[in-house]
């Protein structure tokens, strides 16, 4: 058996085997091998054409095999994000909640800080992480919140005016989100916008039952 | 006729459906607002397969926020029990009932077409939902019927129009959910609930 031979066997065997395997990773690591023994063969055979075709196939595939092996690493969530993936963002996946972590700003406000000020538009949804708001109505708390609890979602949700004040109670570490940069990103990722929905619509479920 | 930001029409309230056991009643016995309605193409549609499927992860939240959700169907009541049980939708919440004579799609102002069906677009819609693995049960209803979906505030008002032009084109969950939420939201403060921000 010729040089020649043997690279195109032995090319056609490993596609053979690319097409047997379910994971798509090893499908494209076996069709790279592959295209790499064919393009010897094609060097040896002077086809120019064909190497430059495959060498482009070689280059998507790498470029694929990268972006899959970025997307398999394991999620290595900070501390603190990982508090508050328990407290409030169990509904995504550690790799969707990292995601949208890094979209959003951490922030510890001092104590009586001014979180949202009444009948003022909001243009942030944020999450309290660790410390205590309270909501006020003309100077009156009338609710608290706390860890992995929503702040301004109704305002967020309906585009309407602010209807109460809300001030921490002690240092409040928070995590926010701007409105329309957060708007843009989920209309990208539908998945996290249905899930960030669900969790959005328990909280609110969980404050009305509260206040009833 | 059906129009955002109008109430429901009484006259599409009282028009008559028929539970998967064949009971005739009318859409406003099973139809309590806050609600969400989906109106189906026939129950072995794969587009309605898509659809019911896709809603599901938000049934709970809906049911916790205190909207009913409703499926109205065409086709005939032993199909509809037959589509009520591959979705479990008793135990998911769901009201389902059929409209075989197409009132309450027309009331709604919904396509009925081959076209809608069988052009490129709903060709379309059908590959790409036996693509993602969803199940066509044969023709149990009027094939030519594209299906819809609105959201009713408490006060019976539509706050979500949607009218599917082919098949595929359902309107999405995250839509669904989004007007649903915002529609609690707006209500918990018109309740004068001010605590919640």
């Amino acid at each position: 058996m010729s040089l020649s031979d043997a690279l195109i066997h032995g090319a056609n065997v490993l596609y053979l085997f690319s097409y047997l395997v379910r994971d798509i990773l090893w499908l494209r690591f076996l069709t790279v091998v592959a295209i790499g023994i064919l393009m010897g063969y094609f060097v040896l055979e002077s086809a120019w054409v064909a190497f430059g075709w495959n060498a482009i196939f070689l280059l998507i595939n790498l470029v694929q095999i990268i972006r899959l092996l970025a997307e398999r690493r394991p999620v290595d969530l900070a501390p603190r994000e990982e508090r508050l993936y328990q407290l409030a963002f169990r509904g995504l996946t550690p790799r969707e909640f990292e995601k949208l972590a890094s979209l959003g700003t951490w922030c510890t406000e001092p104590e009586d800080a001014e979180l949202v000020t009444e009948g003022a538009a909001l243009d942030a949804l944020r999450v309290i992480s660790e410390g205590q708001a309270a909501v006020q109505v003309g100077g009156e708390t009338v609710a608290t919140l706390g860890d992995g609890h929503f702040v301004g979602e109704m305002s967020y949700l309906t585009g309407d005016p602010t209807s109460a004040a809300v001030r921490t109670t002690c240092e409040t570490l928070c995590l926010s989100w701007e409105r329309d940069a957060l708007e843009r990103w989920l209309d990208d990722h539908p998945s996290v916008r249905s899930s960030l929905q669900r969790i959005v619509g328990a909280d609110l479920a969980a404050k009305l039952r509260r206040a009833m | 006729m059906v129009t955002l930001d109008e109430p429901l029409p009484e006259a599409v309230l009282a028009l008559p459906v028929e539970r998967p056991d064949g009971e005739p009643c009318a859409l406003r016995d099973v139809l309590q607002p806050p609600a969400v309605l989906v109106v189906l193409r026939h129950f072995g549609c794969v587009g309605c397969d898509q659809q019911v499927v896709n809603l599901r992860p938000h049934l709970s939240m809906l049911a916790e926020l205190g909207f009913s959700v409703v499926m109205v169907g065409n086709g005939a009541p032993e199909h509809a029990r037959w589509f009520a049980d591959r979705h479990h939708l008793p135990a998911r919440g769901v009201t389902l009932v059929t409209d075989p004579s197409h009132t309450v799609h027309d009331a709604m102002g919904l396509v009925r077409s081959v076209w809608s069906s069988f052009g490129p677009r709903g060709l379309l819609g059908w590959a790409r939902a036996i693509g993602r693995g969803y199940r066509q049960g044969g023709f149990l209803g009027d094939g030519r019927q594209q299906g819809g979906a609105l959201v009713l505030d408490p006060r019976g008002v539509v706050r979500f129009l949607h009218r599917s032009t082919a098949i595929g084109h359902d309107p999405d969950a995250a839509d669904l959910g989004r007007h649903a939420l915002r529609v609690a939201a707006a209500s918990a403060r018109n309740a004068g609930h001010r605590e919640i921000v």
